[in-house]
Order: C-alpha cells, then sequence, then structure tokens
C-alpha cells in the first residue's frame, strides 16, 4: 500500500493530492499540465513535495513534519518515462542491467518484457515502442517496489501503440506492486487499470473504479481538455453529466459500420470504431440521452432497447428525476422529468426498457483486446513465461 | 654554442606529459564540480581556472616563484617533505600544468553540461549514485572532449616559455625545453641551424599531438556509427 499526502505549489496551481494505492495498476488521468507527472515525480523522489508525507508500509519516503526524506536512488522505483530514456553507448542488455539492484537475476524479464530478441541489435536501430519495451525491462529488472508509467505511449504510431499496449496487458498483471499508470487516453486506462483517479489542475476530482471515474467525466468534453475551466461542472450541473459505462463483448461487425455488442443476454449495435470481433469493451451512455418505456422500442430510429428493472428513483430539485436501472447486471442512469415519472407509474422494482440510439454512446473503449487474447492462447510457450516470470516477481 | 638536441627533446617531452597529466588530474573533478554543481563563489572558481590562459606567462612565472620558490610558503613546505620545485623540470612541469589547464577544464566542462540531465535522472531512479553516474553515462559521452582537452594542453605545455623560464630559469639538462632551447640558440651568433632544427622537432611533434587527438576522436565517431548511433 503507497500512501500519498502531499503538495506542492506549480506555475499557475497547487498540487494537492491525498491518494492511496493498493497493489494493481491505477490509471492517472486527466489534462495536460493537470499534475499527473509531478506527482509521479514526488513519488519517485525526483522532486521534493512543499510539505506532507509518502509512505510504501511501514517505510517513510517522505515526511515533511518529521523531516525525512528517503533518496530516490533507495525507494526502490521503476519508471517509464514519456520518452525512452537509454543510453545509446550500450547495447541493450547493458541498459536493462543498469537497472539490476543487488546482482539479481533479470533473465526472467527479458523474457517477460519481450527484449530477448533485441538484445543484440544496437540501441539506436530500435524502433520508439522496442525502446520502451527496454525500458520496461530495465523498469522490471530492479525488482521494484513501485512501479511508475509516465505516458509511455507518447509520440508511439498507432502500431507500435497496440504492441506496447498489449504487452503491458500481459506483463502488470504479474508484478505484484503498486503501478501507477499517468495518461490522458480513455482507452488506454481502461485497458491496463481497473482503479482510476482523475487528476485536474492539481486536484482529485475522482477515484474508484471505471464506472465512477470515467462515467463523471463531462459530455462531449475530452478528457484532454476537461479541468482547463476549472472544475469540470457545476456542482448543480452534476446531473447532467452523469454517465453509465455498460460492459459488453463485440460478437459481430456489419458492414453498414455497426458492432454488435453483447451484454448479457441481450444486445447493443454501437459505432463500431477499432473494433474487432472478440474485443471487451465498454460504452459510455449519458442520462440525458436515455429513454425509459414500458413497451420495448420498435420502429424508432433509436436502435437499441434493453429490458432492466428499476433499482432506485432519485428526486433532484429542478423538477427532474435521475432513475437507476438494473441491466444483465449493469447500472443505466436515466435523466428524465418528474411528471414522466408520474406518467409511466415508474416506481421501485418495476421492469422497463431503456431506449437509446447508438449514436448516444459516444465513447468506446477497448477493455481486452481479442487480437492479444487469441495470440497469447495460441503461443503456449509464451504463456508459460508469463507464469515461470510470475513466481519470480514476487 | 652546445645545445645537445636529444637531452633537449626529453625534457621537453617529460616536461610536457607530466605538465599534461597533473593538470588532468586536477581538471577533470573541477570541470565536474563545474558543470554539475550551483555554489556560492562559482563564478570565482570558474575565474580563477581561466586566468592562467589570460594572465601574461612571465607574472604567472613570478607567482610561482614567490608560493613556491625556495623561500615561498609552499616552497619551503614542499623542501621540508623533500620535493624541489624550483630550478627543477619538475618546476617546469608544474608551470606547464598550470598554463594548460584551462585549456583541458572549458572543453570538458561543456562536454559534460551537454550530457542530457534526463538520462542522469533515469540512472538516479535506476539506484545509481554520482560515480556510477559519471562512469556510465558521463565518461563515455564526454572522452572525446576529455582527449581534445588534454592533447591541447599538452601542445600548450610542450611550448610554454615565459612562465617557465621565469620559474625554473633556463638550465641546461634540467629546464631547457625546446622553447628555451629555441630562445639560446637565438642568443648565439651561429646559432641560425640548430634553431631550424628544434623549429622543425617542435612543429613536427606538435602536428603529431594534435593530428593524434584527431584520429582518436574520429574513431571514437567511427565506432558509434557503426554500432548505428546517429
Amino acid at each position: 500500500m503507497l500512501e500519498v499526502d502531499v503538495r506542492r505549489q506549480l506555475a499557475g496551481f497547487k498540487l494537492d493530492v491525498s491518494l492511496r494505492f493498493d497493489v494493481g495498476v491505477t490509471a492517472i488521468l486527466g489534462p495536460s499540465g493537470a499534475g499527473k507527472s509531478t506527482l509521479l515525480r514526488l513519488i519517485s523522489g525526483l522532486d521534493r513535495p512543499d510539505e506532507g508525507s509518502i509512505r510504501l508500509g511501514n517505510q517513510v519516503w517522505f515526511d515533511s513534519e518529521q523531516n525525512k526524506e528517503l533518496d530516490v536512488r533507495h525507494r526502490q522505483v521503476g519508471m517509464m518515462f514519456q520518452h525512452p530514456r537509454l543510453l545509446n553507448h550500450m547495447d541493450v542488455l547493458s541498459n536493462v542491467e543498469l537497472g539490476v539492484r543487488d546482482e539479481q537475476s533479470y533473465e526472467d524479464v527479458v523474457k517477460l518484457t519481450g527484449v530477448e530478441p533485441l538484445i543484440l541489435r544496437p540501441v539506436a536501430s530500435l524502433s520508439g515502442g522496442e525502446k520502451q519495451r527496454v525500458m520496461l525491462a530495465r523498469a522490471l529488472a530492479g525488482k521494484p517496489k513501485v512501479l511508475l508509467l509516465d505516458e509511455p505511449f507518447t509520440g508511439l504510431d498507432q502500431v507500435s501503440r497496440r504492441e506496447l499496449l498489449n504487452r503491458l496487458a500481459r506483463v502488470l498483471p504479474t508484478v505484484k506492486i503498486p503501478i501507477l499508470f499517468v495518461t490522458h487516453a480513455f482507452d488506454e486506462a481502461a485497458r491496463l487499470a481497473r482503479h482510476f483517479v482523475h487528476l485536474s489542475a492539481g486536484q482529485v476530482i475522482s477515484s474508484g473504479s471505471a464506472e465512477e471515474v470515467l462515467g463523471g467525466i463531462a459530455p462531449g468534453v475530452d478528457i484532454e481538455r476537461a479541468g482547463e475551466r476549472g472544475p469540470d461542472l457545476p456542482v448543480d450541473a452534476h446531473e447532467a453529466a452523469t454517465s453509465s459505462l455498460i460492459s459488453g463483448e463485440v460478437v459481430a461487425l456489419e458492414a453498414s459500420g455497426l458492432a454488435r455488442i453483447k451484454v448479457g443476454g441481450q444486445s447493443v449495435d454501437a459505432p463500431a470504431g477499432n473494433f474487432s470481433v472478440g474485443d471487451r469493451v465498454y460504452l459510455r451512455l449519458w442520462a440525458r440521452d436515455v429513454v425509459l418505456s414500458p413497451l420495448p422500442g420498435r420502429q424508432l430510429s433509436a436502435r437499441n432497447s434493453l429490458a432492466g428493472r428499476i433499482e432506485t428513483l432519485e428526486q433532484l430539485n429542478n423538477g427532474q428525476v435521475m432513475v437507476r436501472i438494473a441491466v444483465e447486471g449493469e447500472a443505466i442512469s436515466a435523466l428524465v422529468m418528474a411528471q414522466t415519472v408520474k406518467d409511466l407509474r415508474l416506481e421501485q422494482g418495476k421492469p422497463v426498457f431503456v431506449i437509446f440510439k447508438s449514436t448516444a454512446l459516444d465513447l468506446s473503449m477497448v477493455v481486452e483486446d481479442a487480437v492479444a487474447r487469441k495470440t497469447s492462447k495460441s503461443k503456449p510457450k509464451e504463456v508459460s513465461d508469463e507464469t515461470s516470470a510470475d513466481q519470480v516477481i514476487e | 654554442m652546445n645545445i645537445d638536441l636529444i637531452e633537449t627533446l626529453l625534457i621537453s617531452l617529460r616536461v610536457a606529459l607530466a605538465g599534461m597529466a597533473g593538470a588532468g588530474l586536477i581538471a577533470v573533478p573541477v570541470a565536474f564540480i563545474l558543470a554539475r554543481f550551483d555554489f556560492p563563489g562559482k563564478w570565482l572558481l570558474s575565474a580563477i581556472t581561466l586566468l592562467p590562459l589570460v594572465m601574461p606567462p612571465v607574472v604567472t612565472g613570478y607567482v610561482l616563484l614567490v608560493l613556491f620558490g625556495p623561500h615561498g610558503p609552499l616552497g619551503s613546505l614542499l623542501s621540508s617533505m623533500g620535493i624541489e620545485l624550483a630550478f627543477r623540470w619538475t618546476g617546469a612541469a608544474l608551470a606547464a600544468g598550470l598554463v594548460a589547464l584551462p585549456l583541458i577544464i572549458r572543453p570538458l566542462r561543456v562536454a559534460l553540461e551537454a550530457v542530457d540531465p534526463d538520462l542522469h535522472e533515469a540512472l538516479k531512479v535506476a539506484g545509481h549514485g554520482r560515480i556510477s553516474r559519471f562512469v556510465k553515462l558521463d565518461l563515455p559521452l564526454v572522452w572525446p572532449g576529455l582527449v581534445a582537452g588534454l592533447m591541447l594542453g599538452f601542445a600548450k605545455a610542450l611550448g610554454e616559455f615565459g612562465a617557465t623560464i621565469t620559474f625554473v630559469a633556463n638550465i641546461p639538462g634540467e629546464t631547457r625545453t625546446l622553447a628555451l632551447a629555441v630562445y639560446t640558440a637565438l642568443q648565439s651568433v651561429e646559432g641560425e641551424q640548430i634553431v631550424w632544427i628544434l623549429c622543425t622537432i617542435s612543429i613536427l611533434i606538435s602536428v603529431l599531438a594534435v593530428g593524434l587527438s584527431e584520429w582518436l576522436v574520429a574513431r571514437f565517431d567511427k565506432r558509434r556509427k557503426e554500432h548505428g548511433h546517429a
């Protein structure tokens, strides 16, 4: 458990963050200049907080009150930076070795990270994605206690990005330490992390599960720009910014550009985007875009109609009601007028149909890549590599 | 007119090499400190290291004589430890090393300052201290700068005249270097021929030194390119 409670004055705003990170990947999302990278620099020890404390378990890394500070070299942190920081005058293997502490073996890491075929290549001949893989190997070679990933996809083309993403998706679950992953891309975050922190102008806007954090980012607001106007939205507009994440699996791609996504026993049509059949995906649906009906939606322009049951009704103070509907184990929020609730006699426990247009699904993220899943299945050797590495890395 | 060519040449090489080596040993830590640390009075240290380059050599020689002469504070101290500098070849090496010092420090400092601080950060995170980072990161990147500086320093030490003659005089077989020998030969009536020989030897050594440094740096670049480093 990594506990961070720090403050630091930056140009224009103050970073003021109090967070706990468990074992596993936490994505830290937010616009450029939100303080994400600074937070990682404070944790690594490259920069010093103005005040506060950083602890890993019982070990104090920084405490302004006790006047304690553990040097960056002794925190045993692994780090990937926005751009790979390799030494060009050394070969790949020596670059990995730079990360080794206490003469531990690192052959398992070289295999796991896919660096093995690269070890004889000169560093300068590597692609950006390959260089970041070497950085990952260096970071893991020191058997780190915390892994910090600072936008490692910066500057990579789509193919390299996808490759590195798949690699991280395989490697990170085998490393049983807190992993902090800074990004401003939803899809990367959703793919690698199960915990999310939304940071804006130095403040934590929200933290928790995908639904809690990603669902709350305002409609039409690109996360790269979210927070530029201060907090995302005024508090009284919170209901307008409520959304639900629906998770499902892509079962078919239609020539018309739609993807059929299986959600429990039902299905949803969504814009196909970059989906492949077999991908597990998140779809985001805004509460204000949802129509409720006692009857299934037929002969409507809205293509989607999911059967569910009303769980809660929350009266808002502007004459609107937030209705939460359980659909196939997911919770979908719908914003309706109070009068509508009366007219349709909507009440707790009552079955209802959730109707929405495919175009209302404004955000879609691949959580698990079908291609990656198949590759790892068809190559049992690599899977066994993963298992053996799993045993070596704590 | 009696100048032993071989002896003069050997003294010159010994003085210049010893001066260059001593200056190199001092230049590396000083350049490192100037490139990597910020402290009050840094400008002063920087200025002092440049002084031998801009001061008249006669003044440098006189300062050395005052400090390291038989009655100087440092000279009598070293003398009690059995180290004699005044009117010895070691004194000539000191003078030569001193004037070479700025020429070694300058390019090395510039090269050290050009090393990407991001790479230093990455190695710090990986657990490397200053010395380890100097050996693994700085040295491989700055050594052409160091070689270039040492060669310039050597050439400068070889040609040193003013400070040497002021500090250790012009003693045949002890402190008479090539430059001093040329001066002596010029003073004599029938010395023209020997002046020509001495000048030719001086030029040859200088050209060899500079050529060697260029060759080393070029070889280093070639090796880097063969490894695919752009």
